[in-house]
């Protein structure tokens, strides 16, 4: 009972004793301001990356196309030009309302060349298709109306004064009920310098099973403002489909075999293959009235902010925007053979225009229209993940060799040091991109390597604070009480060079976050996250220095915690070691 | 030592997962069989068939007698490309070496002397800005700056591209001028001052940025550093004797201070240029200089280990001999350092 007594008061006691010396500790780094000043970024950054959705809702990696590729910050918007604001920049913009004619068509216009004998009804569903309009031209044997277009078109607003930088158009339409699309395959042509632009064209390749005249789809999208026969191209893409397959019409005006188009859309098998009747047609394309061809992407990277030449030429004219725009649809039916019957519909179900534009988000969007805010914020967690366990991996081993090498000395210690000897001959930066090529580019494997490749310095100094340690009375006296090594080295010694592991762990985390950056940098980095390194990395790939909104805050963000951890480090140096304090 | 390395480097690239045969044989192409026998040409060409420990021994001696082999990709004999290559890393990392360290050690001294004051915290807390910062990213705001924003400096290369160097010592160039011709011995003597001017300035204008940036990374280090010793230096008695002594304050800070603080500084600066070979991969592919470090990043993408053993080895040879000179001076600046 009474050594249960004793034994309670003396954990009492030590208990009592640490927590004075913690709040002695605490009252110490409280004074010292840069410490905390570095306590509270690095509390800061934690925070940013333990909790990334909170501050942003977007996926850095697999979010595409949330906005232009190159995007400017949106609010560079309102900064006027002269301060390096963009007040040309557009930000997405979804103009067509109604655009799948749910219970009605009512902004619409709907027209026909020949309202006698075409009709133009909504249809509230088709199938599991609701929503439509239904478009057709009937009549019997005997006679024939000729082209009969009838159209369908909204009139809406721009209102930025840039061109967007890209557009998409989404049409969803069925013909006479019987018709089969092989595949959809995205075909991009190459533009040579002065040639004129041809568009990246799809084909849609349908076969039609039955179809009794001779269809024509086409799209428009038409500035009201300025006269149409400007020579601008107004966007325009049509298909024409007849009972013998479809044709479809190339910007130049020259029509194009169904057949000599098979090249394009890849192997013939998948034609023979499709045999899906009846089947939508769904032409969810993007538009984008720049080149991205690979060799000219330099070119119109500087091209976009620069002139917009291209966007403006092809797309909206300069002195249209902002202004008044027609997006149309046109179906033609060819209607010249009176031999036979004619019942031919298209049911046409969603037809709308997004347009991407060029400014987005709080730091715009990458090269692939991705979040860069996103990509800052999700930074942070791989930055400080690899930092601090790296660092905490190195000073354990460095500890770990240093505590052998001083305590047991001999042979031990000789082994130990040629090891870390050679280990400092070799080239710290090559052989870590090496191993990382060779290992995978992983972010545990980064760890790994960066904390087996960081411990030789810290184990030197260890392993001198050791030798000065054990030569002290209080290890004498232990040996002589009969203590073991382990235990002397882990109760007596270790404690006295705590100090120094905390001091090392927080210096040695810039370290590793630069080199984890400076790999990222490289490119030897999992793609799959997004870190600061890899930012710079794309940023570099397309040369896009230009984007300072790019450029300078991953750089930033990575100085701004290296410097927090080592201002962080240097107030628990100057804390723990009374020595240092008293000097400064 | 040598051999410890030799070893190391050996057995690293022995492990090494992929090799160089697939630059040459596109795995999705071709029958196989005629790629089999192709890659076996290869092998027995580059001594890959040969067992292990044969091949090590090939190593060893050819290291030692100064044959580095020929890379795997080029085809050329790697001493040959590697003086190339030495010079464009030694113009940069050896100036930015150098400066970096007479502009630290003088600033730290500057700074260690006047310590407390607004410009030691300012010096300090720049230097540590800079230390910090990653150089590649430092390299990328110049490139902006100077580059993109101001349109004064080139930011890739170490000439201008139209120079279309065949590929020798520029120095053989800073001689015979800048017209782009084969370089032979009679031009030596054709030398045109216009062009000596516009070589100069082609050279420099490339040189400005990368060796400044690299100088702002590695000041950073030396004048922290040389503040920490030389206040350690400078709190010691016999500062305080010879002050006492009536010794010129001058003399104090530099014969007394600089020299006993100077000892860690030897150590760091034989390091530094002990590894100045390997040190710059990451600013020489921000700025897409021809040197060392641009070359070990493209063997390692291309699998070309002869190019990697070779470059590993002699820095490991280097860093040896940068640490046995830091042992020597050490003997020379105190005497008291003897080695038996």
């Amino acid at each position: 009972m009474g050594d249960c007594m004793s034994a309670d008061k003396r954990r009492d006691t030590v208990l009592r004793y640490n927590l004075k010396r913690l709040a002695n500790f605490l009252g110490l780094f409280a004074k010292n301001s840069k410490g905390v000043v570095g306590l509270i970024i690095i509390a800061v950054f934690a925070c940013i990356a333990l909790f990334p959705p909170l501050f942003t809702p977007y996926d850095p990696v697999n979010q595409r196309t949330l906005a232009g590729d190159f995007a400017a910050p949106a609010w560079l918007q309102s900064v006027p030009s002269q301060l390096g604001g963009r007040p040309g920049i557009s930000y997405n913009y979804n103009p067509t309302l109604n655009p799948d004619f749910e219970n009605s068509t009512a902004p619409w216009n709907i027209s026909s060349t020949d309202a006698a004998h075409s009709s133009i009804e909504p249809v509230e569903n088709l199938g599991d298709h609701t929503g439509l309009v239904r478009v057709g031209l009937m009549h019997d044997k005997g006679v024939a109306y000729g082209n009969v277009t009838v159209s369908i078109s909204q009139d809406f607003y721009y209102p930025y004064a840039g061109a967007p930088f890209r557009f998409l158009t989404r049409l969803v339409f069925i013909l006479n009920g019987t018709v089969t699309t092989s595949s959809h395959p995205e075909q991009l042509v190459n533009k040579t310098p002065g040639a004129p632009i041809v568009w990246p064209a799809p084909w849609y390749n349908v076969t039609v099973s039955r179809l009794d005249v001779p269809t024509k789809i086409s799209l428009y999208l038409d500035s009201i403002a300025v006269n149409r026969s400007l020579p601008m191209w107004p966007f325009r893409d049509q298909y024409l489909y007849t009972p013998q397959g479809m044709y479809g019409m190339a910007m130049d005006g020259t029509f194009v075999n169904a057949s000599q188009t098979k090249v394009l859309i890849g192997s013939s098998e998948t034609i023979a293959n499709a045999s899906t009747f009846g089947s939508w047609v769904d032409t969810d394309k993007s538009f984008q009235p720049i080149d991205s061809f690979g060799p000219v992407i330099a070119n119109y990277v500087s091209s976009l902010y620069g002139s917009n030449k291209f966007a403006t030429q092809v797309f909206f004219p300069q002195e249209a925007t902002p202004g008044w725009y027609r997006l149309v649809l046109n179906v033609t039916f060819e209607d010249a053979d009176s031999s036979k019957p004619v019942s031919s519909v298209v049911y046409v179900d969603t037809f709308n225009m997004r347009l991407m534009g060029t400014g987005w988000g709080i730091m715009g969007t990458d090269q692939e229209g991705r979040d860069l805010w996103s990509q800052l914020v999700y930074g942070a967690r791989i930055s400080l993940y690899v930092g601090v366990l790296s660092s905490i991996l190195a000073v354990v081993l460095g500890l770990v060799v240093g505590l052998m090498a001083g305590y047991l000395g001999k042979v031990v210690d000789e082994f130990l040091m040629r090891v870390c000897d050679v280990l400092l001959v070799l080239p710290g930066l090559p052989l870590l991109i090496v191993l990382v090529a060779v290992l995978g580019t992983n972010v545990n494997n980064l760890i790994i390597l960066l904390g087996l490749l960081g411990w030789m310095g810290f184990a030197r100094l260890i392993r001198s604070q050791v030798i000065s340690i054990r030569e002290r009375p209080f290890v004498e006296a232990a040996k002589a009480v009969g203590a073991g090594k382990t235990h002397i080295m882990i109760r007596h010694i270790l404690p006295n060079v705590m100090s120094l592991v905390y001091v090392t762990l927080a210096t040695t985390v810039p370290g590793n976050i630069v080199a984890e950056a400076s790999l990222g940098f490289l490119g030897f980095t999992d793609p799959n996250r997004m870190s600061w390194g890899l930012m710079l990395y794309n940023l570099q790939q397309f040369s896009a220095f230009q984007n300072w909104w790019w450029v300078i805050p991953p750089g930033l963000c990575i100085g701004a915690v290296a410097i927090s951890f080592i201002m962080f480090g240097y107030a628990l140096d100057e804390v723990l070691n009374p020595r240092l304090r008293l000097r400064r | 030592m040598l051999f410890v390395v030799m070893t190391i480097n050996y057995a690293l690239f022995f492990i090494m997962p992929g090799s160089p045969t697939t630059l040459f044989v596109n795995p999705l192409k071709g029958s196989a069989g005629g790629k089999e026998e192709f890659i076996k040409n290869l092998q027995a060409r580059w001594g890959f068939d040969k067992p292990p420990l044969e091949r090590f021994g090939i190593y060893v001696r050819n290291m030692l007698t100064w044959n580095l082999g020929i890379s795997l990709v080029s085809n050329q004999p790697i001493s040959s490309e590697l003086l190339l290559r030495l010079w464009w890393t030694l113009e940069l990392m050896g100036g930015s070496t150098i400066l970096g360290i007479l502009i630290g050690v003088t600033l730290g001294v500057l700074v260690a002397f006047k310590r407390g004051g607004k410009f030691d915290t300012g010096m300090v807390t720049f230097s540590l800005v800079t230390y910090s910062l990653p150089v590649f990213w430092m390299g990328m705001i110049f490139i902006l700056l100077f580059t993109v924003n101001l349109h004064l400096l080139p930011s890739a290369a170490a000439y201008p591209y139209d120079w279309d160097l065949p590929g020798r010592m520029p120095v053989a160039y800073a001689v015979s001028g800048a017209n782009g011709t084969q370089w032979n011995g009679n031009m030596i003597f054709s030398l045109n001052p216009q062009g000596t001017l516009q070589l100069l300035s082609g050279y420099i204008s490339h040189l400005i940025m990368p060796l400044a940036v690299l100088t702002l990374f590695t000041y950073g280090g030396y004048l922290l550093l040389t503040r920490a010793t030389m206040i350690e230096a400078l709190t010691e008695d016999y500062i305080v004797t010879a002050k006492a002594k009536g010794v010129p304050e001058r003399s104090v800070i530099f014969r007394h201070a600089l020299k006993n603080a100077s000892l860690p500084l030897i150590t760091s600066a034989a390091l530094a240029f002990g590894f100045m070979l390997s040190g710059a991969i990451i600013t020489e592919s921000v700025f897409s200089w021809p040197g060392m470090g641009t070359w070990i990043f493209a063997a390692i993408g291309n699998n070309d280990y002869g190019v990697l053993q070779a470059i590993f080895y002699i820095i490991g040879v280097l860093v040896i001999i940068a640490n046995i000179i830091a042992d020597v001076l050490y003997g020379i600046i105190d005497p008291r350092i003897k080695y038996g």
